[in-house]
């Protein structure tokens, strides 16, 4: 079973990265609002759950680039984000999702 | 002094908005790079330069180390200004890890074309600094000139190195003045 935290970890010993916070961090989108910045320079921000994303939402960031594909939905990895994070909704979508994150401070 | 080897990432956009990903691996006997390029291959004609048409991002070391956010750009068709200069780098390469990247199309929607982009990485075999980053060496200043009132003032500016014993040199009123017409 693919455990996200014990991934997480793997990841950042790998990278020889130690991690100084680890916590959940969401953007809760709403309706006439499209376009979300977030700013994660010096930090991770991983994508817990694209699979409820609306097809064709794009996140840009200074390190990673994903635009949300059927494709996408049936994957379990985590999308890495770092720097300026720039979340695009599409168009004409009925539901506003709520999108979480696992926020990484390094040291 | 060490050999400088290139390596190409090529990539093809094929639709407006695409995110590309890449993957490289470096030789494992370069030790180091120390430029990088960032270049529109072919695809997109355009009359006007076009500062952005897409973004390279790129981490080295199997994301050890983030070195690289740079813009694309398509010159004008009729009169490119080619540029052959690389863009500083200094990453010390692990040995047998992976140069991770993604490509993102931001091309305007009226420009786009099918086309072809490069990411060129300068790497070396040496563990040394390189100190000069460009491709065109600058001559190496002069030191000593000979006083002419008659000179165009506004062309040269030579200083005298405050180091060199041999010169006498005397620091003038302005100490934070770095550079003297003479």
């Amino acid at each position: 079973m693919f455990d996200h935290l014990v991934h997480i970890h793997q990841q950042y010993k790998q990278r020889e990265l130690s991690i100084q916070l680890q916590r959940f961090k969401t953007v809760v989108t709403k309706s006439a609002t499209l376009r979300y910045e977030i700013e994660a320079y010096n930090e991770y921000l991983l994508l817990t759950n694209a699979a409820v994303l609306p097809i064709g939402t794009r996140i840009i960031s200074d390190t990673n680039s994903l635009e949300v594909t059927t494709a996408l939905k049936g994957l379990e990895g985590l999308e890495e984000f770092s720097g300026l994070v720039a979340i695009v909704l599409p168009v004409g979508i009925d539901n506003y999702p709520i999108i979480e994150f696992i926020q990484i401070v390094k040291e | 002094m060490g050999v400088t080897r290139y390596n190409i990432i090529r990539l093809q956009v094929d639709r407006p908005g695409q995110i590309i990903r890449f993957q490289h691996k470096v030789p494992t006997y370069l030790k180091r790079c120390t430029g990088f390029k960032a270049v529109h291959v072919r695809g997109i004609g355009t009359d006007l330069y076009v500062p952005e048409i897409g973004w390279f991002t790129a981490s080295f070391n199997s994301l050890k180390e983030e070195a690289i956010v740079t813009p694309v750009s398509a010159q004008a068709f009729y009169e490119p200004e080619e540029t052959h200069e690389f863009q500083s780098l200094d990453v010390l390469l692990l040995q047998g890890q992976l140069v991770v990247g993604v490509y993102l199309d931001t091309c305007p929607s009226n420009l786009f074309a099918p086309y072809i982009v490069s990411l060129y990485l300068r790497c070396t075999d040496s563990n040394e600094i390189k100190q000069v980053t460009s491709n065109n060496p600058v001559p190496p200043i002069e030191q000593k000139v000979q006083p002419d009132a008659k000179e165009d003032e506004t062309e040269d500016c030579s200083c005298p190195n405050p180091m060199d014993e041999d010169d006498e040199y005397e620091e003038e009123s302005n100490p934070d003045q770095l550079c003297s017409i003479i």
